[in-house]
């Protein structure tokens, strides 16, 4: 009899365990990015684990049952059983989630994450959401809202430094109190679906705001003296935004021909190597973050070459440590979304080779239908 | 194998063949025409009719399962010959009726509107050509409308509302009830109303309003008709409805008199009002500061003090210094003489304001498209970008007694002004979303190009979902329909033969299988 059971382990170990295997696999450049977000990142292998308990557990009810069978129809009912059950725990299972779970993933990341994207892309997306990790940790050491001395032991720690975990909770709380918050929300759906146009811009910048509604502004980085440190610190729409806008000004024609010469004559002796430009620049991008302007800061940038002015705003977030504000929303939530990226290596090892486990459970099946046909022959 | 065995397996076989050939009849059909319907789905213009002509398909192939049912009760008794003739009949006749509907119905129908749609200068093609050519048609209807949406950056047919109302004031479709009650005998008035647009309480589109095909659509002819109807007048619209707007600021117009009412008040009068007074507006609390419309543009008071605290930091700045001597010194340099205002400017540096900068400017005396630079053509181009209508008080437009020229007015006010914000314009040298980046948008369609794609898309929206699903179902029935009666008769004969191989079995075995 013990040859059967030798079948039946070989057997056993073609199913979960393949596919437990693969989903190692698959795996790996996500835990590896990630390694940082450990608890989290074990998310995967607990929904494994729970399916392989479940499956285990069919085996051995089913194999008990084989074995009090009274008839050939007994075993070949527990055959079944075992099949259906690898069945369901395989591919129904998944079947579920995908139903279900879509819907609840892209309503809380409001569709700027979907369930369609990550399913076959959960590497790319895993990285991509590591490298947000590295490059906070990055800015902020530049900036000294991380000491500086400790940087290497922020980025081998990752998430699991307490300070790192802080400093994104901080600043995602300020940016969205002090900062989305207080836009005018018919503004920022406007913004938000690529039509930030002048108006709306304008809008944005100028129009009052909405006070912070609580105590989040613990920001004290860079444009934040030490006397006002408790006074909230706005964040402007391009910080929310990201990037620059950058437009050209052709000062030939700008101004009438009798001024063409002052402005052939202004414009380099501003631009050249006077420094002049940039050192009146300072004076207007200080200005601009004062209350009587925008209240946050916005670095203007001006280059004049061939008789173009060429003038960049830009957010000035990069400098104050944070991303834009949907990439900060996910940075804050970046645990959770890891937990949720690590099992989708499971769910499609589970759909590649979830037949294995009918497969193998039938196989199993014929192991004990053979059994029983040799007991009830020495009976 | 003993004898039964091979009977069987005969039987099987046979079986399997009569099964196989009922599939190539009708079912298969119904497969193609599915097939071809799918690609119309695929079409905006004809997505929701395209599977008509496969539900009436579906239909009658049910009838034609009807009949051999029947058949197969009532005439028990017959030969197979006589079921399979009448199967066969009623199949050629589920396949020629469609046919026959679009050779003959649709044929005669497709002259007419050649003739028709002629006379509105629309190419109409033959009813031979279509049949061939309809899905190029579809998706080449799919492609000029998407390339005009996408030009003129609208959403889908009927717009989209993105949050409401700048001022948070209530928002409804025209036939809502949160409208202001117009004025001194002026009926309110929602420009467009039957294009289904989201409006504010003054019957202009709401803050957050974007345009859909519709919209643009009527927006757009509005616009190109009244202008014409002045052209042909000899008249131009623009100059006439810059006159008619300049006579309502006189003392006894009616525009005058809306002014002092306290409907226009709360939008835009001095701020004497307690802030957090509430009022009640369609059914809603609003706090009267909420109201005015200067919290949602740049006013001049904002200007001048950002301007001064500009200069107020570049004061400090040493480098002000350094410009200042060169600018002083430019005078020898340079073929012309700087004015003197701008001399006293930058020789008074440390104290440069809103006021100076201003007498700076006008001595310059730079002339520019919008005539001369100086205070009042500077904010005027501030206003361009930063204004704002308070949605819960009517706009001077409004009372514009010409009903075409307030019409004009307001599809002129929405294609520039309103688009501007929306990121939608649709008048002017740029179109679509005009951004700093991108400062000029899209270049426009020409007039002639607007009307004639709107004509297109108003015929083709007619008549492709009312027959292009037929000709798509023709395409299949013409290929495969010929198929349907032999196919049908070939199942009887092979239902026939497993028949008598199966009753073999009952003889021999004495029993049935």
């Amino acid at each position: 009899m013990k040859k059967y059971n030798v079948y039946k382990l070989l057997i056993l170990l073609l199913g979960f365990p393949v596919i437990a295997g693969y989903a190692v696999y698959k795996s790996w450049t996500l835990w590896e990015y990630n390694y940082s977000y450990f608890p989290y990142l074990l998310a995967g292998i607990a929904v494994l684990a729970v399916l392989a308990l479940l499956y285990y557990a069919a085996v051995f009810i089913t194999g008990a049952a084989a074995k009090r069978a009274k008839s050939g129809g007994g075993v070949m009912l527990s055959t079944v059983a075992l099949v259906v059950t690898g069945a369901l725990l395989s591919t129904g299972v998944w079947f579920a989630a995908d139903k279900y779970v879509p819907p609840i993933l892209n309503e809380a990341t409001q569709y700027t994450i979907t369930y369609d994207e990550l399913k076959e892309d959960y590497e790319a997306r895993g990285i991509a959401q590591a490298e947000l990790l590295t490059g906070f940790i990055e800015m902020n050491v530049r900036n000294g809202r991380l000491s500086p001395e400790k940087a290497d032991l922020y980025r081998e720690e990752g998430y699991g430094n307490n300070a790192v975990r802080e400093l994104i909770a901080n600043s995602f709380n300020s940016f969205t109190y002090d900062g989305y918050d207080s836009f005018n929300g018919m503004l920022v759906s406007l913004a938000d679906g690529g039509r930030l146009t002048v108006p709306v811009l304008i809008h944005l910048l100028f129009d009052e705001r909405s006070s912070p509604s609580n105590g989040y502004s613990n920001y004290t980085g860079e444009g934040r003296g030490e006397e006002n440190k408790d006074a909230p610190l706005s964040w402007s729409i391009l910080d929310l935004q990201g990037g620059a806008m950058t437009f050209s000004i052709d000062t030939d024609g700008l101004l009438p021909a009798d001024y063409g010469e002052v402005v052939d004559w202004l414009m380099p002796a501003l631009f050249g190597e006077s420094g002049m430009a940039e050192e009146l620049l300072t004076s207007v991008n200080g200005a601009i973050a004062s209350d009587e302007l925008l209240g946050a800061p916005i670095y203007v940038s001006v280059n004049y070459a061939d008789k173009t002015l060429t003038v960049s705003i830009e957010s000035s977030g990069g400098a104050r440590g944070v991303w834009d504000y949907k990439k900060m929303a996910w940075l804050n939530s970046n645990h959770i979304l890891i937990a949720l990226l690590s099992v989708f290596p499971i769910r499609n090892a589970f759909y590649m080779f979830g037949g294995l486990l009918a497969l193998t459970g039938f196989a199993v099946g014929c192991v004990r239908q053979k059994q029983y046909a040799r007991g009830s022959e020495r009976r | 194998m003993n004898g039964i065995e091979t009977i069987k397996v005969k039987a099987t076989a046979l079986r399997a063949l009569k099964v196989l050939a009922y599939l190539t009849g009708l079912p298969l059909l119904l497969f193609a025409v599915h097939g071809d319907a799918a690609v119309l789905e695929g079409f905006g213009v004809t997505a929701q009719s395209a599977t008509n002509a496969f539900k009436v398909l579906l239909a009658c192939f049910a009838a034609v399962a009807a009949v051999q049912l029947a058949v197969g009760f009532a005439m028990k008794k017959c030969g197979v010959m006589p079921r399979a003739l009448i199967a066969a009949v009623a199949a050629a006749a589920a396949v020629i009726a469609p046919l026959a509907y679009t050779e003959g119905a649709v044929r005669a129908e497709f002259a007419k509107l050649e003739a028709k749609y002629a006379a509105e200068g629309y190419g109409f093609a033959r009813y031979e050509i279509q049949i061939s050519d309809y899905a190029e048609r579809a998706a080449g209807h799919e492609r000029a409308l998407g390339e005009f949406m996408s030009r003129y950056n609208l959403s889908g047919t009927d717009g989209e509302l993105k949050g409401g109302n700048l001022d948070g004031t209530p928002t409804a479709s025209a036939s809502g009830n949160i409208f202001l009650n117009g004025f001194g005998g002026l009926a309110h008035y929602a420009f467009g109303g039957e294009t289904g647009a989201v409006y504010s309480m003054n019957g202009l589109y709401a803050d957050g309003y974007i345009f859909g095909y519709k919209q643009a659509e009527y927006i757009l002819t509005t616009y190109y008709n009244i202008f014409n109807e002045y052209k042909a007048r000899g008249l131009d619209a623009d100059a006439e409805l810059k006159k008619a707007l300049e006579a309502l600021d006189a003392e006894d117009s009616l525009w005058s008199a809306y002014r002092k009412t306290e409907e226009y008040l709360r939008g835009y009068g001095d701020s004497a009002v307690d802030e957090n007074e509430k009022i009640e507006i369609g059914g809603g609390e609003y706090a009267l500061y909420k109201l005015r419309a200067d919290r949602y543009y740049l006013t001049l008071d904002e200007v001048k003090e950002m301007v001064d605290k500009l200069f107020a930091e570049l004061s400090e700045n040493e480098a002000m210094a350094e410009l200042a001597a060169l600018i002083k010194g430019a005078n020898g340099l340079l073929s012309l003489d700087l004015p003197q205002a701008v001399i006293d400017l930058f020789d008074d540096y440390k104290n440069i304001g809103y006021a100076e900068l201003m007498d700076a400017l006008a001595a310059l005396n730079i002339e520019t498209d919008g005539g001369t630079l100086n205070e009042e053509t500077l904010l005027g181009l501030i206003s361009d970008y930063s204004f704002y209508q308070a949605p819960s008080s009517y706009p001077k437009m409004f009372f514009i007694e010409d009903a075409a020229l307030r019409d004009y007015a307001y599809a002129k006010y929405l294609g520039t002004k309103h688009g501007q914000t929306v990121g939608s314009v649709l008048i002017g040298g740029g179109v679509g979303e005009v951004t700093l980046d991108g400062a000029s948008g899209n270049s426009p369609m020409s007039e002639t190009q607007v009307i004639s794609l709107f004509k297109r898309i108003e015929i083709e929206s007619e008549f492709m979902p009312k027959y292009y699903p037929w000709l798509a179902a023709r395409d299949a029935l013409v290929r495969l329909g010929g198929l349907a009666p032999l196919a049908m008769i070939i199942a009887y004969l092979l239902a026939y033969a497993e028949r008598k191989q199966t009753d073999k079995i009952t003889v021999k075995e004495g029993r049935t299988v």
